[in-house]
């Protein structure tokens, strides 16, 4: 029996430490998976992490019969199809599902197959920046800036996943707390697997601890990108004094008002967890996060090599 | 030959994205290609390299300024292919 507990949860960190158990099962075995639902606010980052990792062990043929336990019908799990995606029987009870353009985003698969050409829907990452602008006061250029790094976390899923998989994204606008919650999730190979397993990466030899820290810099890569997907993300949150997570396998990295913490060992999760949490009245300063490095700012250096390319 | 990216949609993000559009690039080398970014918001460096840089990195920065032309690219967009291109050369440099 694993035990899920939402009432202790306060953290990424403590949610891995609940569902961690479940990566150790093997193929073809099964286990009881109770969920607790019992507590005052239900954040989206805590079910998206159920959800992946059911969904890891629904792909790796493991059975896990879900017990949910709760006291009242709270709508917002229901609405952001949490128990739908751990294909739960809970009868959803009638209410309104209003839009949610703008405000959030329900918990939603990016699904990916290279056989099949099955590719994730770009309009997802459009109706993250959308909660953005709705929510968000900043230059139009930061939005754009927001759109090119939550592509590069999407990218790097397929980059952790090989030729087909699943990651899952969710985020929430929560306007009294001024802040924007975001959290893309994979159960792939992770960091540490793809930045040192590929034959061409010249960080073949980082441990697990170093693959961590070495991601939020600049030119970070495999040798199959350019590698810059979560450095910007991270000098954003540096920025915007939020919230930012990286966790995988064993690691996690976190950014918090500013501060960048040390790599601290965790609990186990098969794959990479990103969490962003955005303050909306906290103001961006577009130069201190992209002018360091070269995305959409200044290339004039060079600009007569590209004569003859635009009309 | 003429290339409407915004078929793929209005923010173009990731490698998987741009690969088969480039494997239709490079069917045909003998042809200049129109790229068309109109309506096109955003276009991330994963894609731009993909679709891009890869062909830089492939078949060199002569044949590719031979065979690509961009039409109707934004400001964001037309900076973000100009450093996919920069950093590749640099990397065949290296």
């Amino acid at each position: 029996m694993i035990e899920i507990f939402l009432s202790q949860v306060y953290s990424i960190k403590d949610m891995v430490a609940q569902l961690s158990p479940i990566f150790s099962l093997k193929s073809g075995s099964f286990a009881n998976l109770k969920i607790d639902m019992n507590v005052r606010m239900i954040y989206p980052e805590y079910l998206i992490l159920i959800v992946a990792a059911y969904n890891w062990a629904k792909e790796n043929n493991i059975k896990l019969y879900i017990d949910i336990i709760k006291k009242d019908d709270n709508r917002y799990p229901y609405r952001i199809n949490f128990y739908k995606l751990i294909d739960s029987k809970e009868k959803e009870p009638f209410f309104n599902r209003f839009s949610n353009l703008g405000k959030f985003i329900e918990i939603t698969p990016l699904k990916f197959n290279s056989i099949t050409d099955e590719q994730i829907d770009p309009c997802i990452v459009t109706d993250i920046v959308k909660i953005f602008r709705n929510n968000y006061k900043i230059e139009d250029s930061i939005y754009k800036s927001l759109n090119y790094c939550i592509w590069e976390q999407v990218d790097n899923i397929q980059n952790h996943s090989g030729d087909y998989g699943t990651g899952f994204v969710v985020a929430q606008n929560y306007p009294n707390l001024h802040e924007i919650r975001l959290c893309i999730v994979d159960t792939g190979i992770g960091i540490y697997e793809s930045l040192t397993k590929t034959e061409s990466s010249k960080f073949k030899d980082l441990s697990y601890k170093e693959a961590i820290r070495k991601c939020i810099e600049t030119k970070v890569t495999n040798g199959k990108g350019l590698g810059n997907g979560l450095y910007h993300s991270a000098r954003f949150a540096l920025n915007n004094k939020g919230c930012f997570v990286i966790y995988s396998g064993n690691y996690y990295i976190e950014i918090n008002d500013g501060e960048i913490s040390q790599v601290i060992r965790g609990k186990y999760w098969q794959g990479t967890i990103i969490f962003q949490k955005v303050y909306t009245n906290n103001k961006i300063n577009y130069n201190d996060v992209f002018n360091n490095c070269p995305i959409p700012t200044t290339v004039e250096e060079c600009d007569d090599m590209f004569d003859g390319l635009w009309d | 030959m003429t290339i409407k990216l915004n078929k793929y949609g209005t923010s173009l993000g990731t490698r998987r994205m741009a690969e088969p559009i480039r494997k239709e690039i490079i069917s045909n080398l003998n042809e200049k290609h129109i790229i068309d970014c109109d309506k096109v918001e955003v276009i991330s460096s994963s894609f731009a390299d993909e679709l891009f840089g890869i062909i830089i990195k492939d078949y060199g920065y002569d044949v590719f300024k031979k065979i690509i032309q961009f039409k109707n690219t934004n400001d964001e967009a037309k900076k973000t292919i100009k450093n996919v291109i920069i950093r590749r050369l640099k990397m065949e440099q290296q």
